[in-house]
């Protein structure tokens, strides 16, 4: 079992034009997915008011001498020995080889090792092994993304013995994205349910709104775009069972399944739009609409609005 | 130490283009190849023939313009197609061959006897026709790897090129993923390349894994496009993957091809 997940992405983001209720809603969504802790800055902390719960929040700080009393941990940038409080202690580690620096940490229980970009190189579980072996079991891992394996490397991190794990929602600051860690987790079925991923288009607007970023459409698992369908194979497949061509149900994130025409658009996936309109499609004159469908897609450059399809369809004496 | 090489097959005209949304012309798809062959790609995806005239018109465009890249084309397991796809003579003829019982059962409706007669029959098609063939074993993650070294084996015997382990939802970690192709890898008999997509965010770590268990190849896309979250994203793979692998492009060469391609694709903002 996970026995930890620290979300940092209040502690990376400039919330400076964000909204306290922006703020507040998206602090308590995070807990609400399945993160366990919530690491957040000094401004955040203030910000947060009410809704603050110091018991499952780490302050991250800028000098030691700024720390507040009551928080879970504390973390920091300029530690400062002479200050009594449960500090992370964050080591970077770039490179596997490394941790032989680290046996003076061995009985550390507060360790976060930050870094590991490029295990997936090497033998990645004998590395995961001497961590485990040579290190606290509390040891947090907070694998950074320089090549794009962060979230698939704490998901296996988790995925065998658990462990503590620290990332961030979308990937933030260069962490693992949380989201896709928890989603893996949940779809392997080795996990029981930890959160509700539902609310993750709510979360991923809140997370809009304070960062003034845009989610790119085709994001693992908060992409707006990836649950439309438009290739003729996929569509026929996910018509007879969606399974056959979703990784997981689309409502398992917040999501909805979409079919769209264009270029790839095949007759099930045509039939399908022109039923939706209302319309009853004729066998007469499909195959010509299917010509018309690819050839109207690749001279716009796009798909085709349903409105379109459907005066194609009038044209071709398909309906 | 020299680096093993790791085949980069680029499948952005085909896979790539599937992305709800996008449709490239002729000039769009001959530019694109032309820049990802002289950028040393060893092989490149373009296209469907069965798709239609205007895509097999592309394809031969793609061939007569080819410096060195090997020209493949995608199929479904039917004869029509690949008959389709042989009018194209392209240099390879890749044949999909869906392999998870869900597949198998639920989308053709049909079992493994008749999978394995209507797979042979192509094959021997494509080859008796003189054409080097490859295999894709389309849902592989979700597939009884038994079943797939079973079929591997047998592919070797009918002089398939090469076998494709697809992780066609995207739902492969890289533990499994390096399990899986190297069991396929060692008891198969046939190189593998790895085909993943991007679902769960862990397409460049899967193929890493891939590449790893002894993958002779990879699959790319320009952007990562691709159906749902993508597909691996080629300038991100050869970034990951350039310390430990000998590969071509060149890492030095992927920003320079980033650019070209947006101009060429023109894609929007939001594709990327």
């Amino acid at each position: 079992m996970i026995t930890r997940l620290t979300d940092l992405t209040l502690r990376c983001l400039d919330v400076s034009s964000a909204s306290d209720e922006a703020l507040r809603e998206f602090y308590t969504l995070l807990f609400a997915i399945g993160v366990d802790l919530v690491e957040v800055n000094t401004e955040v902390a203030r910000r947060l008011g009410e809704v603050l719960n110091p018991s499952r929040t780490v302050l991250h700080l800028r000098r030691a001498s700024e720390a507040l009393p009551g928080y879970v941990r504390y973390s920091c940038s300029v530690p400062d020995p002479g200050v009594s409080l449960p500090f992370v202690r964050e080591i970077r580690v770039n490179d596997i080889r490394e941790i032989g620096l680290l046996t003076r940490c061995q009985e550390d229980t507060s360790l976060r090792i930050v870094g590991l970009d490029d295990l997936f190189l090497q033998d990645f579980r004998r590395a995961f092994a001497r961590l485990r072996r040579e290190l606290h079991p509390s040891t947090e891992l907070c694998p950074t993304n320089a090549c794009g394996c962060a979230s698939a490397l704490l998901t296996e991190w988790l995925i065998k013995d658990g462990g503590n794990g620290a990332g961030t929602f979308a990937g933030t600051g260069g962490f693992a994205a949380l989201e896709e860690t928890l989603l893996a987790l949940r779809i392997t079925r080795k996990y029981q349910k930890r959160g509700d991923l539902s609310v993750l288009p709510r979360l991923k607007a809140l997370y809009e709104q304070i960062s003034g970023q845009r989610v790119p459409s085709d994001k693992a698992v908060l992409g707006s775009g990836i649950f439309a369908v438009e290739s003729g194979v996929h569509v026929d497949g996910i018509l007879k069972n969606a399974s056959i061509y979703e990784p997981y149900p689309p409502e398992l994130v917040g999501a909805q399944r979409t079919i769209t025409i264009g270029k790839y658009s095949g007759r099930a996936g045509i039939l399908y739009v022109l039923k939706q309109q209302g319309l009853s499609p004729k066998e007469e004159g499909l195959d010509a609409l299917i010509c018309a469908v690819h050839r109207e897609s690749t001279l716009f450059h796009r798909g085709l609005t349903a409105d379109e399809l459907v005066s194609l369809a009038k044209e071709e004496g398909a309906v | 130490m020299m680096k093993r090489p790791i085949f980069l097959t680029d499948t952005t005209l085909r896979d790539g283009e599937q992305r709800p949304g996008l449709a490239f012309d002729t000039s769009q798809k001959c530019r694109l190849a032309l820049l990802l062959d002289r950028a040393g790609i060893r092989q490149i995806d373009a296209g469907i023939p069965a798709v239609g005239q205007e895509e097999r018109n592309n394809i031969r465009r793609i061939l007569e313009n080819r410096v060195r890249a090997e020209i493949s084309v995608w199929n479904r397991m039917n004869e029509k197609d690949i008959r389709l796809a042989m009018e194209c003579e392209p240099d390879i003829i890749h044949i999909s061959v869906p392999s998870s019982y869900a597949h198998i059962y639920s989308k053709l409706k049909k079992n493994k006897t008749w999978l394995i007669g209507q797979m042979e029959r192509c094959v021997c098609l494509a080859r008796e026709n003189g054409f080097a063939v490859t295999v894709g074993f389309e849902d592989a993650s979700r597939a009884d790897i038994t079943f797939l070294i079973g079929l591997t084996r047998r592919l070797a015997d009918l002089g398939v090129r090469r076998v494709q382990f697809a992780d066609t939802v995207g739902i492969l970690t890289p533990g499994r993923a390096y399990d899986c192709v190297e069991e396929l890898v060692r008891l198969g008999g046939l190189p593998v390349s790895f085909h993943g997509h991007n679902d769960l965010g862990f397409a460049v770590a899967n193929a890493l894994s891939a590449a790893r268990a002894g993958a002779e190849a990879v699959e790319v896309t320009l952007f990562g496009l691709g159906e749902r979250a993508g597909n691996c994203d080629i300038a991100e793979f050869i970034r990951a993957a350039s310390p430990a692998f000998s590969l071509r492009p060149a890492l030095r060469d992927c920003d320079a091809i980033e650019r070209r391609a947006m101009e060429i694709l023109n894609i929007p903002d939001h594709f990327v």
